[in-house]
């Protein structure tokens, strides 16, 4: 073992060492219980292995002599099942005994030393699938493909004549067979004529079954490793408390105030903010920090609040904009027997709140640095983690472990960065852990946005104009990325510029680029998950102003798209549309296209005389494209769902003197069992050239969808979240 | 030097008495299935049992606690197959994962109170929060887990 | 910012006489633990703002004052005061220029602070204080009250003490605790009920209305006499001085208003000190013949059957359970018992649904904040729910207190102000 080595026990390494010799091979099964041993399975711990292994095919497949399989996944698991999906589809072509096969991470150290083998490593926009599809694929066929070709050299025969299923490749004409674990040594060393194709969707015959997630068996017992579990012998635990107006600085720190506190404690200052590392608990620094009196320097921000953003904003739709789309002349006359509308939308910051709290684990030493953390890329943290560290992105060991929910929060790495100050002060490891507070208000917000529909609709009733002009913080921006040559920061024109109503003839999408001092980020369904909601609650406005039933005006809308019109149609069908419902009862329907995906959503909702909202029931219908692992597409739908719908009924942070007013969940509230409705999910796979993404296309759907079932059954139209701050008593 | 029984086993707690059960168990006794999610007894991603009742251990500071009996997730059953634990399974509950350990250890004292359980008294009796929203799922898995224990 | 409601407190004003005989001058820190007794920097100070600046707005009905710069700065604070002139102010409540002032401050209380500790108090500001140039805020009352003349008369009315003298007939240490109970501490100004005139009802001992309990800022300050259930005729001195010295102890923890005093004043206090307050307050006999307060289980059962019967018992059981406990015993000292807790059984519940709804500021004790903190349910809870909540927890475990209505709730609502989880400590200097 690398005498540099961080301590045995938090590595696969350890592992192996101790108990994986019995087997002969690198793995082993997880658990000596065999009711656990569903299938495919993950360790506990699924910290990777950074150095090639003993009998690998090639960096993603390692296959031992006894037919265990194991297979790298090169991104994250969160909770959205790609862990399982990914591999599904390497397996798809591997062909290997899915029950043998175990999984872990790729390591991203080793990413950095060969060459990008892995590809990128990230999870995010809902494309673990889609960025990974063709790539696998192709993994898998050329593993299978080796295998073959040392099978037929063993036999002398053709390749050809050779066929694999479930870990076994068989002669056709002798019958002869020979198992992945005999022929896996020397299909290492086969170099193919041609790389094989890949199957095309019409040859899977594994990929679209649902398979049970391999995560699933150690988060029901506690083995599940998430980044906060990570236990390095001799490491401090670390607090932090950031500039409470975001962005503002460090001035000042009586240091003396914890001295004689328990555990030691070490006053760590940062540029803008200040740490505690303390010996034995966690409790103990956080116990310390919050003795000191930190001095900051807020600087103007610190006389804002949001009352003061959202006037701003709505000021600035009157102002200078950019075109993001125009066809057409929105200010034609309006045509005879025709009327006109305006509303104006407003969403305000949120936070993710992903249920583990950001932290990171380091161990700094002076030519190499091991850190534990989730994080949704690996590939990337590493490249950051050098730079914090002052060292190569080859000499950074970093463990990527279970994600305690992301939902875009976790490829920041800001954790990561006060973890490494900190371990440069004390010289030890420091597990670094923010507080629910922190994580709430120092989150990289979900932007705020005021959005101005106007809207013309003919004789008909039908939309001949629209005109919608956004305002909103830049995301792009934010994350460095260059605009386009029209100024346009897509993200924040989401679902606005490219809908699916391209029947109208003019249309107008203007935006104005407006931040705060909040720092903004991607969240769950970035742009949509508000626009979509401001979109379909409009076009809900014209249609029911119209006398037109919301579900038919919006087939109207969409005539000629095949593929929203199955999808619209399907929610309406199964969500019983059109069925009579008790007074105070109320369906809504909302549809989008989101991550290659499309879905509608019809939610019903009833509504006290008290002004009490219960919303019933959601209907869900996505069509992906592709299907992988039915169990785990739905599974997101019904995650989704709630996650927009705690958006939707009381998600908002303010803004007080320049600071996030909600801080924890009895601030910041949550959907609980008690207000989550019953959701059903249907899935399409209408096929295509792409492949969609699953994880947050059922979000933006949900608040619109809310907010018209709201209105059906009140009368009463909701033009800005959270709806909990509307009072909808007597309104039913 | 406080004692607790964490799964059977007797450990001698040098913490100050104001330590919240939850930070006792994670850094000292060094069990980490046990999560924190708020420390404000808001989430319940830390619940345990101790002496037989669900709390909220982030809330329960250790001063009180002195030959308390401390059952945490791991230690619910010796082989993972407790009936909550299967139903889990079976209905493939947890997605990212961070509150489920605090989600089985309040659904196995609820159904101790309710062992037949309506889906009112599910909503009523299980507050915890599940940010990743897997509360259908969670719901049925009750049902499955009450049916299973009446097996 | 922290605004304090005033109810109309239309204090103070009147020539009281200067102290004249001056002893020698007590040691600095003499003055600054003086201060401390006093609470000055609670009122006379913001978060976030420089020590004794001033700036705290206090709402009244007729329009906010704000607090004064009580720093040594010539111009804007008080540099310029002589001894007199800062006596004048302390226990008379007139400024240099001979204006009535109008801050919410407790002369009738501070009037009884003897001549030494006046003259401690004046070093402590003149020369431990820094001073800071910030110009006091005018006061928003408008109209015939904006013109002082009611006060001479109120003070003519109500103002009738002089410096503390000590009673015979008690020993030194109730002597010293009536001292600061009556006057420094001024426990009146919150704790005594106060008639038509916004006057409270009595300044010492000799009343029985005195530290009876009142309503004030939407906070119930509860009875500190000797009743058995709802005063603390059930506490022992020692809980007393350990509630005084750590705003906890076996059967409360300190909330609401009480936070100001507890985060400043008291706990910096000597034990002698606290001792004799405690001394002193458990002297003060019961205003109500109240049977004691003896612990009942039936509640307990009730929510360990996890089926409730009570509605409000179900939203204890989904909110408050976790940490008070289905025997509503707490964890004390850390957390509150709610079964026999004099805030619990106190007449008005305005404190109790003001917690509910918007928690407390955390306590701070000698600069360590408290280890756990109640949450806000302000936003999670209905005002229905909110009333059944407190309504079950007034009557379980023996605690019968009336029931709390939904309407109180929502009176309460628009008119309190979150409090913040954020830890602040208002320093001296
Ligand atoms: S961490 Fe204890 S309830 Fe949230
Ligand atoms: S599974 Fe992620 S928070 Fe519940």
């Amino acid at each position: 073992m690398d005498g540099n080595r961080t301590t045995p026990i938090l590595t696969r390494r350890h592992f192996i060492v101790t108990a994986a010799t019995a087997a002969g091979g690198l793995m082993i099964g997880i658990s000596a219980m065999p009711h656990l041993a569903r299938a495919a399975s993950v360790m506990g711990q699924p910290w990777n292995d950074d150095t090639a292994a003993a009998h690998e095919i090639d960096a993603w497949i390692v296959i031992d002599p006894d037919d265990s399989v194991l297979i790298r996944y090169q991104r994250s698991e969160m909770g959205q099942g790609s862990m399982t999906a990914v591999p599904m589809m390497l397996n798809e072509e591997l062909q290997a005994d899915w029950s043998k096969v175990r999984i872990e991470y790729a390591s991203a150290n080793r990413n950095h030393r060969e060459k990008k083998i892995y590809g990128d490593q990230n999870s995010n926009s809902s494309r673990t699938i889609n960025g990974s599809q063709v790539l696998v694929q192709k993994v898998g066929a050329s593993a299978r493909e080796r295998l073959i070709a040392a099978a037929a050299a063993k036999w002398g025969v053709a390749a050809t004549e050779c066929a694999s299923a479930n870990s076994v490749v068989t002669h056709k004409p002798s019958g002869r067979t020979l198992r992945y674990g005999e022929l896996a040594a020397a299909a290492a060393t086969v170099k193919l004529d041609k790389e094989p194709a890949i199957k095309t969707p019409d040859q899977f015959t594994f990929i679209g079954k649902s398979q049970p997630r391999v995560d699933v068996v150690h988060k029901i017992n506690g083995a599940a490793k998430f980044g906060m579990d990570a236990q390095v012998p001799g490491m401090v635990y670390a607090a932090v408390l950031q500039c409470p107006v975001p962005g503002g600085k460090l001035k000042s720190v009586d240091e003396a105030v914890v001295a004689g506190m328990p555990g030691n404690p070490v006053v760590v200052k940062l540029a803008d903010a200040v740490a505690v590392a303390a010996e034995g608990t966690w409790w103990r620094a956080r116990q310390a920090l919050a003795r000191l009196q930190p001095e900051w320097d807020v600087g103007e921000a610190g006389n804002t609040d949001s009352a003061q953003f959202f006037r701003e904003y709505r000021a600035a739709l009157d102002g200078p904009a950019k075109t993001a789309r125009k066809q057409g002349d929105v200010d034609q006359a309006v045509p005879a027997g025709g009327k006109t509308f305006e509303a104006v939308y407003e969403t305000p910051y949120l936070s993710h709140s992903p249920m583990e709290p950001l932290n990171a684990t380091v161990h700094l030493q002076a030519d190499r640095i091991d850190v534990w953390v989730g994080t949704q890329d690996a590939y990337e943290a590493t490249e950051k983690v050098a730079k914090f560290a002052g060292l190569e992105a080859e000499q950074v060991y970093l463990h990527n472990s279970f994600v305690g929910g992301g939902f875009g929060r976790r490829d920041v790495s800001d954790e990561i960065a006060h973890a490494i100050a900190v371990a440069k002060v004390v010289k030890k490891p420091v597990k670094l852990i923010w507080s629910r507070e922190e994580d709430t208000r120092h989150d990289k917000m979900r932007p705020m946005a005021v959005t101005r529909f106007k809207g013309v609709t003919g004789a008909d009733g039908m939309p001949t104009a629209l005109s919608i002009r956004t305002v909103a913080g830049s995301i792009v921006k934010a994350a460095g990325i260059p605009l386009p040559p029209n100024g346009v920061d897509f993200v924040a024109v989401a679902g606005l510029a490219g809908n699916g109503y391209a029947s109208i003839p003019n249309v107008n999408v203007d935006y104005v680029m407006r931040d705060t001092h909040l720092p903004v980020w991607w969240w769950r369904a970035p742009g949509q998950n508000q626009n979509i909601f401001a979109l379909e609650s409009f076009i809900d406005e014209m249609a029911t102003a119209n006398g037109q039933d919301p579900y038919q005006f919006r087939r109207k809308m969409l005539a000629g798209k095949a593929d929203w019109l199955a999808v619209l149609d399907a929610a309406a069908e199964k969500g019983d549309w059109g069925k009579p419902l008790p007074k105070g009862t109320g369906r809504g329907i909302a549809i989008c296209d989101d991550a290659g995906s499309l879905c509608a959503q019809v939610a019903e909702v009833t509504v006290s005389p008290k002004g009490e909202l219960k919303v019933n029931r959601v209907t869900v219908v996505m069509d992906t494209h592709y299907i992988v692992n039915p169990l785990s597409i739905a599974e997101q739908a019904e995650g989704s769902v709630i996650f927009g719908l705690s958006a939707a009924l009381y998600g908002k942070i303010e803004v007080k003197n320049g600071v996030p007013v909600q801080g924890n969940f009895d601030t910041y509230r949550m959907v609980r069992l008690a207000q989550a409705p019953k959701i059903d999910v249907h899935l399409l796979a209408s096929g295509g050239p792409k492949w969609g993404g699953a994880g947050e296309p059922a979000v933006p759907p949900l608040s619109g969808a809310v907010a018209n079932a709201i209105f059906a059954a009140t009368g009463k139209r909701i033009r800005s979240l959270p709806i909990m701050d509307h009072d909808l008593s007597g309104s039913t | 030097m406080i004692t607790l029984t964490v799964n059977g086993t007797q450990h001698q707690v040098d913490l100050e008495p104001d330590t919240p059960l939850l930070w006792a168990i994670r850094d000292a006794v060094g069990l980490t299935g046990t999560k924190f999610g708020c420390g404000i007894a808001q989430c319940g991603a830390c619940t345990v049992h101790v002496n037989g009742q669900a709390m909220r251990s982030c809330s329960v500071p250790i001063g009180g606690l002195d030959g308390a009996n401390v059952t945490t997730i791991e230690g619910l059953s010796p082989d993972s197959k407790h009936p909550v634990q299967a139903a889990w399974l079976a209905e493939d509950v947890p997605q990212c994962g961070w509150c489920q350990s605090g989600q089985i250890m309040a659904a196995v004292a609820f159904l101790k109170q309710n062992p037949a359980p309506t889906d009112a008294d599910i909503d009523a009796g299980i507050t915890n929060i599940c940010r990743c929203g897997t509360y259908e799922r969670l719901r049925r898995a009750i049902h499955r887990a009450a049916d299973l224990m009446k097996a | 910012m922290k605004t304090k409601i005033f109810a109309a407190m239309l204090v103070v004003l009147g020539a009281v006489p200067l102290a004249q005989a001056q002893q020698t001058a007590p040691p600095a820190d003499k003055g600054e633990y003086v201060a401390r007794a006093g609470d000055c920097i609670a009122c006379h100070s913001v978060v976030g703002g420089k020590p004794f600046a001033g700036g705290l707005k206090m709402g009244t009905p007729l329009g906010a004052i704000y607090s004064t710069n009580i720093t040594p700065d010539p111009e804007t604070g008080i540099g310029n005061y002589s001894l007199a002139d800062f006596d004048r102010a302390v226990r008379g409540g007139v400024a240099k220029d001979g204006h009535n002032l109008y801050p919410a401050m407790p002369y009738p209380s501070y009037a009884k602070i003897t001549d030494d500790d006046v003259r401690a108090l004046y070093d402590f500001f003149m020369k431990q204080v820094p001073p800071v140039k910030q110009a006091n805020k005018p006061s928003e009352i408008k109209g015939v009250m904006g013109i002082r003349w009611p006060l001479a008369i109120w003070n003519m009315l109500f103002m009738d003490k002089g410096v503390y003298v000590a009673k015979k007939d008690h020993d030194d240490a109730w002597n010293r605790g009536a001292y600061l109970v009556e006057g420094l501490e001024h426990c009146g100004a919150c704790h005594t009920p106060r008639g038509l005139a916004f006057q409270e009802k009595g300044l010492d001992a000799s009343s029985g209305a005195f530290l009876q309990g009142a309503e004030l800022d939407a906070w119930s300050a509860p009875n500190l006499r000797g009743d058995l259930r709802t005063g603390l005729g059930g506490w022992s001195k020692d809980e007393l001085a350990s509630f005084l010295k750590t705003g906890h102890n076996d059967k409360a923890v300190a909330f609401g208003s009480m936070i100001d005093v507890l985060n400043n004043s008291t706990p910096y206090l000597s034990d002698d000190d606290v001792n004799a307050m405690a001394a002193y307050l458990k002297s003060l006999p019961a205003t109500t013949q109240q049977a004691a307060y003896v612990y009942n289980d039936a509640a307990t059962k009730e929510l360990q059957s996890g089926k409730p019967q009570q509605p409000g018992a179900a939203v204890y059981l989904g909110n408050c359970v976790s940490c008070h406990g289905a025997d509503g015993k707490g964890q004390a000292p850390f957390i509150p018992p709610l079964a026999g807790n004099p805030a619990v059984l106190d007449g008005i519940p305005s404190s109790l649904i003001n917690l509910v709804l918007n928690s407390a500021e955390p306590l701070v004790v000698k600069g360590m904040p408290d280890a756990y903190r109640m949450p806000q349910y302000r936003v999670q809870l209905t005002d229905d729910e909110i009333a059944q909540a407190l309504s079950f927890i007034r009557g379980a475990w023996g605690n019968d207190a009336p029931a709390v209505t939904s309407a109180q709730v929502k009176a309460m609502r628009p008119i309190t102000d979150p409090s913040s989880d954020r830890v602040i400590v208002l320093k001296m200097r």
